[in-house]
C-alpha cells in the first residue's frame, strides 16, 4: 500500500514533467523543486498560520499557478529555439532559486503535516491501511479522471494536445499557442503542488527535497516511456512498487541503487520504456 | 598562434609567481582547490565542449578517482603515484564500458543515463560500508611524494598542481588544435554531415568520454590527497550542476573556458560569502541570467568581440593539381554501382519499391522524379544513412548494405545534401579539410608532439585550397561557411565531398537556389569531373540543368522506376510527362 | 479579396521569393504552379503568417496581413491546409476537426453543424470519427486536413499540394471535391505540382519560377502553352 501511495505521488510528479516536455520539448529540472514548494506552502498555511483547510485549498493552487507562469516566462520563453543544454541549465538555475527561497523563508529543518484524517488507520478485513495513503490514492485517481475529462471533452484541452503535437499547424488553425503553453505550465505546477500537498503528511518536506524527487521522476518517466502520458503514470506506479519491494526483499540501504540500476537497464536495453515511442497522445 | 603562445607563457609565469605574494594559508588552499576544479572542468570540456554531448559522468569518475587513491594509499596497497595510475586506468576502462551503450543515446537519455551513473557511484560509495566506510569517509590520505620528498606545505602542493594542470591543459589544447579537434567541431555542428564526410563519430564520442574520465580521475586523486579526507556526500548533484554551469558560463569548447569555469567554481562561493544568506539565491539567479545573456559563455563572447578566427599559417606556395586522381580509371561502360531490388519501408510507408538501376563508371547519371518519389531516400541508402528493408547495393563488387556512413565514404562514395549541411562556424577551408581527413594516417600521439601532424596538415590544407580554387571559392576560403552566399555554399559542399576522393559522387539538388550563370558554371565543372574518373549521380528538379549535364537518366515515381534512358528519350516519355504534369481530369 | 504585391521572403540567409504578386477574387479558384523549389509553398506560408515577408504587402478584404501572427490570420478567415497533411496523430478525427473550429467564433451547436457538413462531404471521415489520426490512410488524412480547414467556414482556402503522395484515383476524387467546394462559394488558392489537374480546377493561374511570377493567364490558356511544359520538363 505504501508502494501504491508513493507510486501515485511519483505518477503525479512524472505527469507534470511530461506535460511540459511534450508541449515545449524541454526538460524541467525544477519540477521536483515545485513539489517541494507546494509542500512547504501547504505546511506553512496549515501548520504555521493555522488557517482552516479550505483557505489552504484556495490559496495554495493560486500560489502554484503563479509560480508556473513565472517559470514559463522567465526560464522557458526567452530561450525558445536555443540548444537543449541552455534550457536545461536555466531550469536548474530556477530550481536553485526555489530551493534557496525556501531555505530563507522556511528554514532548513524538515517539516511535516499531521495526517488529515482521524482515525489514522482503517481495518479492511485482515489488512491495516493508513487513511492518508488511501486518500493519496483516491485523490490521484480523482485527479486523473478529471484531467482525462479536461483533455478529451473540453476545447481548451484538445487545443493543448494539438499544440503539443504540432505547434505550427495548431497556429494555422487559429489556436493561440502562446496561451496554451502558459496553461500547460500552470497545470504542471498545480500537479506539482498537489503532489506536495499529498506528500507532506506522509513524508518530510525540506528544501533539498527537489533533488531527490527529480531523480525519481526521471526514473519513472524513462521506465514508463519518455513523453508518454499513460507511461508517466505507469512508470510512477511501477517505481513506487519496485522501491517497496526492494526495501522489503533486498535491503532498504540499497533500494535507491536498485532504482537507478533499473533506470540504466532501461536506458540501455529498452530506452522507449514500457509504453514507448509508439504513437502516443502527447498532451 | 604567436600571440597564444606568448599569452600562455605570461599566464604560466604569473601563476608561478603567485606563491611569492605571501598570501595566507586559506587563500593558498583555495587556489590549490581551484586547480583541481579546473582539471575536472577541463575533462568535462571534452564531452560537452569538444564532442557536444551532454554526458555528465565526470562527477562519477571524479569520485572513483578520489576513492581509488584514498583507499589504495590508506590501505597501504600502493603509494600515491601508482594508486593514481591505477585509478586513471580503471576509470578509463569504466568509461569504455559505459561508452558502448551510451554512444547511441540522444541528448535527454544520455544526460539521464550519465546522471544515473553518477548517482549509482555515490550511492554505492555510501552504502558499501565494508569497503568504503560509507558516510564516515576515508581519513588520513597521505600526500604524494616527488623524488622521495613528501609534498607537504603550500608551496610544494601549489607547484605540483600547477605543473599537472598546465600539462593537462596543454594536452587538451594540442588535441583541440589537431585534426581531432576539427573533427569534434564538425561533429558538433552537423553530426550527420560529419559522419558522411568520413568522420567516425562513434570513435570520437568514445574518445571524448575516455579523456574526460582520465582527467576527472586525476582531479579526484589529487583532490583526495590534497584534502586528506573524502566522503561520498561531496560528489553529489550540486557538484555536477556547478561544473555544468561553470563550464557553460566560462565557455565550453575553448581551452580557457575550463580555467575561467574552474576558478569561478572555487571562488564564487567565497566572493558571495559576504552576501551570506542570499548568496545561493544570487547564484541561482546569476546562472539563469548569465546563460540567457551569454549562450556561448564568457570566453566565447570574448573571442567574438576581440580576436579574429585563428588563421593557419599560409603554406609555401605549391602548384597542386586541383583534383588528385581518384584511383584507377575504370573502363567506361562497366557498372560502378549496381542497385538490385532495393526496397525501403518506413513503417507502413513504402519509400522505394523494388528499384533496379546501375551507374556506369565515368558517366553522369541523373535521378529525377516528382516530389516524394524517393530520390533522396535512395541516396541516403547508398551512403549508409538508412538501412534498406530488402535488396542489394554493390559498389565495384563490394556490398554497401549495413556499413556505417563513414565507412561508405572511405570506400569511395561521397555526397552533398539537399538542405545544405555545412559546418557553419568553421571556415570554408576547414570544412574541406575535415573531409580530407578520411585518408589521413597520423594518430593521436602524433597530435601531441612531432612534425608528422604538421606536415600532414599542410598537405591537407594545400589540397583543400586547390579544391576551393577549382570551384572559384578561394577568395572566401577563410570565411566562416555560414557567411557564404547560398550559391557558394552549394559549391562548398561539393568541394568538401570531393576532398574525400570519391569514386562516386552523389549530388542532391546541387543547382537549387543557384542563378542562371552559376548553374552554367556548375555544369561545366561537373563535366570536368568526368575527365577525372569521378562518376556522378545527380538528383535534381531543375530540368534544363539535368538534361544538359547527364548521359543517362533514371526517372522515379512512388519509389519505382518508370523510365530510363538518354535525356531526349526520357523527356518525351509519356509516363514521365504524366508523372510530372498530370493528366486531364475526367470530364464531370 | 486577396492581393499580394511585391512579396519578398525567405529562410535565414536564403531568399526564396524575390517579387511575387497575385490576386484572388471573390469566389475564384486560382492555381499557383511551377517546378519544385520555385517558391510556391513559401508563398502560401508568407500569406498565412508562418513566414514573415521581408518586403511587399498581403491585403485580405482590406486588412494588411504582413506582421500578424498565424493564429490571428486564421481567425480572420484564412484557412491554410499545409503541405504533407500535418494532421494531429494522437487526436481522433473528430478532435482534429474540432481544433479547426478554433478560428471561428460560435457556440457548440454552430460547431456541430460545421462538423456535420464536413462529414457529409467526406463520408469516410464520418465512419472513422473516433479513430486516431495516425491510423488513417494517406487519402483519409488528406481528406481530414481539408475538412479541418473547411470546418472554420473560411473566407479563403489555401491548399498546399493536396495531391502529394496520393494514388491517382484518390487524386481525382480529391480534385472533384475541391471543385465542388469552390463552386459552393469558397475562394481557393491552390498550389500544385500536378499542373494539369490544378489548371482544370482553377479559372486562372500563375506560373512561379525561381521566386518570381513569370506567367499569369486564364487556366485554359496556360494549359495550352508550350512554355509551361518546358518549365516543368526542360524544353
Amino acid at each position: 500500500m505504501t508502494g501504491l501511495a508513493m507510486g501515485c505521488i511519483y505518477a503525479l510528479l512524472a505527469l507534470g514533467f511530461v506535460l511540459i516536455l511534450n508541449a515545449s520539448g524541454a526538460i524541467n529540472f525544477a519540477q521536483g523543486d515545485l513539489v517541494m514548494v507546494g509542500g512547504f506552502v501547504v505546511v506553512w498555511l496549515g501548520a504555521d498560520l493555522g488557517l482552516p483547510w479550505y483557505a489552504g485549498l484556495a490559496l495554495a493552487p493560486l500560489a502554484m499557478a503563479a509560480l508556473g507562469v513565472l517559470l514559463e516566462r522567465l526560464a522557458f520563453r526567452p530561450l525558445r529555439g536555443k540548444p537543449f543544454v541552455t534550457v536545461f541549465i536555466s531550469t536548474i538555475g530556477f530550481g536553485i532559486v526555489l530551493r534557496n527561497l525556501a531555505l530563507l523563508l522556511w528554514g532548513p529543518s524538515p517539516r511535516s503535516l499531521p495526517g488529515l484524517f482521524r482515525p489514522d488507520v482503517l481495518r479492511l478485513g485482515p489488512a491495516v491501511v493508513s487513511t492518508q495513503h488511501l486518500f493519496i490514492v483516491g485523490a490521484t485517481v480523482a485527479l486523473l479522471v478529471g484531467l482525462q475529462a479536461f483533455f478529451v471533452h473540453t476545447r481548451t484541452g484538445i487545443w493543448m494536445r494539438a499544440a503539443a503535437q504540432d505547434e505550427e499547424t495548431a497556429r494555422l488553425l487559429g489556436v493561440r499557442t502562446g496561451r496554451t503553453m502558459v496553461l500547460t505550465f500552470v497545470l504542471s505546477s498545480l500537479l506539482a503542488g498537489l503532489a506536495g500537498f499529498l506528500l507532506a503528511p506522509v513524508f518530510f518536506v525540506y528544501p533539498d527535497l527537489g533533488h531527490l524527487l527529480v531523480l525519481k521522476l526521471f526514473i519513472a518517466v524513462v521506465i514508463g516511456g519518455f513523453g508518454s502520458i499513460p507511461g508517466a503514470i505507469l512508470g510512477g506506479l511501477f517505481l513506487g512498487l519496485v522501491e517497496v519491494l526492494a526495501a522489503a526483499y533486498v535491503s532498504s540501504l540499497y533500494k535507491d541503487v536498485i532504482a537507478f540500476a533499473v533506470l540504466m537497464a532501461f536506458l540501455f536495453f529498452k530506452p522507449e520504456g514500457f509504453l514507448g515511442e509508439a504513437i502516443r497522445d502527447k498532451v | 598562434m604567436r600571440a597564444g603562445r606568448l599569452g600562455a607563457a605570461v599566464g604560466l609565469g604569473a601563476a608561478a609567481a603567485v606563491p611569492l605574494l605571501g598570501l595566507d594559508r586559506y587563500t593558498m588552499r583555495l587556489l590549490d582547490l581551484g586547480f583541481v576544479f579546473v582539471l575536472l572542468t577541463a575533462g568535462f570540456n571534452f564531452t560537452l565542449g569538444y564532442a557536444g554531448q551532454l554526458s555528465l559522468a565526470h562527477v562519477g569518475f571524479f569520485a572513483l578517482g578520489a576513492y581509488g587513491v584514498g583507499l589504495l594509499t590508506t590501505g597501504g596497497v600502493a603509494g600515491f603515484w601508482p594508486a593514481l595510475g591505477l585509478s586513471v586506468a580503471g576509470c578509463v576502462g569504466a568509461a569504455l564500458v559505459l561508452g558502448v551503450p551510451t554512444v547511441k543515446l540522444r541528448t535527454h537519455y544520455l544526460a539521464l543515463a550519465t546522471l544515473s551513473f553518477d548517482e549509482i557511484v555515490r550511492l554505492v560509495l555510501t552504502s558499501w560500508k565494508a569497503v568504503t566506510r560509507g558516510t564516515d569517509g576515508v581519513l588520513g590520505i597521505p600526500p604524494p611524494s616527488l623524488l622521495g620528498w613528501p609534498v607537504r606545505g603550500d608551496g610544494r602542493w601549489y607547484y605540483l598542481l600547477l605543473a599537472v594542470t598546465a600539462a593537462l591543459l596543454w594536452l587538451a589544447h594540442r588535441i583541440g588544435a589537431s585534426r581531432w579537434g576539427a573533427a569534434f567541431a564538425a561533429m558538433r555542428q552537423a553530426e550527420v554531415a560529419a559522419e558522411a564526410m568520413g568522420v567516425d563519430t562513434v570513435r570520437l564520442k568514445t574518445l571524448a568520454l575516455a579523456l574526460s574520465a582520465a582527467y576527472a580521475a586525476v582531479a579526484g586523486g589529487l583532490y583526495a590527497s590534497l584534502s586528506t579526507f573524502i566522503s561520498p556526500e561531496f560528489f553529489n548533484i550540486d557538484l555536477l550542476v556547478s561544473t555544468l554551469a561553470m563550464l557553460l558560463i566560462g565557455g565550453a569548447g575553448t581551452v580557457l573556458g575550463p580555467v575561467v569555469g574552474g576558478l569561478g567554481l572555487t571562488f564564487l562561493p567565497e566572493w558571495l560569502r559576504g552576501v551570506e544568506r542570499y548568496y545561493m539565491l544570487a547564484y541561482g539567479l546569476g546562472i539563469v541570467a548569465l546563460i540567457t545573456l551569454f549562450p556561448a559563455g564568457i570566453v566565447g563572447l570574448a573571442a567574438r568581440l576581440g580576436r579574429r578566427p585563428a588563421v593557419l599559417a599560409a603554406p609555401a606556395a605549391r602548384i597542386v593539381e586541383p583534383l588528385p586522381p581518384a584511383g584507377s580509371v575504370a573502363p567506361a561502360g562497366v557498372p560502378l554501382l549496381a542497385v538490385r531490388a532495393l526496397t525501403v519501408r518506413f513503417g507502413g510507408l513504402v519509400a522505394v519499391d523494388g528499384l533496379d538501376f546501375a551507374v556506369e563508371a565515368g558517366r553522369v547519371h541523373g535521378l529525377i522524379g516528382p516530389n516524394g518519389a524517393g530520390k533522396t531516400t535512395v541516396i541516403n541508402v547508398l551512403t549508409g544513412l538508412y538501412r534498406p528493408t530488402a535488396g542489394s547495393v554493390v559498389l565495384g563488387g563490394r556490398s554497401l548494405v549495413g556499413l556505417a556512413p563513414h565507412a561508405v565514404t572511405r570506400l569511395g562514395v561521397a555526397r552533398t545534401f539537399q538542405t545544405i549541411r555545412l559546418f557553419p562556424a568553421m571556415s570554408a577551408l576547414a570544412n574541406v579539410m575535415v573531409a580530407g581527413q578520411c585518408h589521413a594516417t597520423t594518430h593521436l600521439g602524433h597530435a601531441v608532439a612531432g612534425r608528422a601532424a604538421r606536415r600532414e596538415r599542410e598537405a591537407l590544407e594545400a589540397e583543400a585550397r586547390a579544391l576551393l580554387a577549382w570551384l572559384g571559392l578561394d577568395a572566401r576560403a577563410d570565411d566562416p561557411a555560414g557567411s557564404l552566399a547560398h550559391g557558394q555554399q552549394r559549391l562548398l559542399e561539393i568541394a568538401r565531398a570531393l576532398a574525400t576522393r570519391p569514386r562516386l559522387l552523389c549530388l542532391d539538388e546541387p543547382a537549387a537556389g543557384l542563378t542562371h550563370g552559376e548553374r552554367a558554371a556548375l555544369v561545366e565543372r561537373l563535366r570536368a569531373l568526368r575527365e577525372r574518373a569521378v562518376t556522378l549521380l545527380v538528383v535534381e528538379h531543375n530540368m534544363p540543368f539535368i538534361m544538359q549535364l547527364c548521359d543517362t537518366i533514371t526517372v522515379l515515381d512512388f519509389g519505382r522506376k518508370i523510365a530510363e534512358g538518354s535525356p531526349a528519350a526520357v523527356r518525351d516519355d509519356a509516363a514521365v510527362v504524366e508523372a510530372y504534369l498530370g493528366s486531364p481530369l475526367a470530364r464531370a | 479579396m486577396l492581393e499580394v504585391a511585391g512579396l519578398r521572403a525567405g529562410y535565414g540567409a536564403v531568399e526564396v521569393l524575390h517579387d511575387v504578386s497575385l490576386v484572388v477574387g471573390a469566389g475564384e479558384a486560382v492555381a499557383l504552379i511551377g517546378a519544385n523549389g520555385a517558391g510556391k509553398s513559401t508563398t502560401l506560408r508568407a500569406i498565412s503568417g508562418l513566414v514573415r515577408p521581408r518586403a511587399g504587402t498581403v491585403r485580405f478584404a482590406g486588412s494588411e496581413l504582413v506582421g500578424r501572427a498565424p493564429e490571428a490570420i486564421a481567425r480572420l478567415g484564412i484557412a491554410h491546409v499545409p503541405e504533407g497533411r500535418r494532421i494531429f496523430p494522437g487526436l481522433t478525427v473528430r478532435e482534429n476537426l474540432l481544433v479547426g473550429t478554433a478560428a471561428r467564433a460560435g457556440d457548440a451547436g454552430d460547431r456541430e453543424a460545421a462538423l456535420a457538413e464536413v462529414y457529409r462531404l467526406f463520408p469516410r471521415l464520418a465512419e472513422r470519427r473516433h479513430q486516431r489520426g495516425w491510423s488513417l490512410s494517406g487519402g483519409e488524412q488528406q481528406m481530414l486536413a481539408l475538412g479541418r480547414g473547411l470546418v472554420a467556414r473560411p473566407r479563403l482556402l489555401l491548399l498546399d499540394e493536396p495531391s502529394l503522395g496520393l494514388a491517382p484515383r484518390l487524386v481525382r476524387e480529391m480534385f472533384e471535391t475541391i471543385r465542388a467546394i469552390n463552386a459552393a462559394g469558397t475562394p481557393v488558392l491552390l498550389v500544385e505540382q500536378n499542373a494539369y489537374l490544378a489548371l482544370q480546377v482553377a479559372r486562372r493561374g500563375y506560373v512561379l519560377e525561381s521566386g518570381r511570377v513569370v506567367l499569369a493567364d486564364t487556366a485554359e490558356a496556360l494549359a495550352r502553352r508550350d512554355d509551361v511544359r518546358a518549365a516543368y520538363l526542360g524544353g
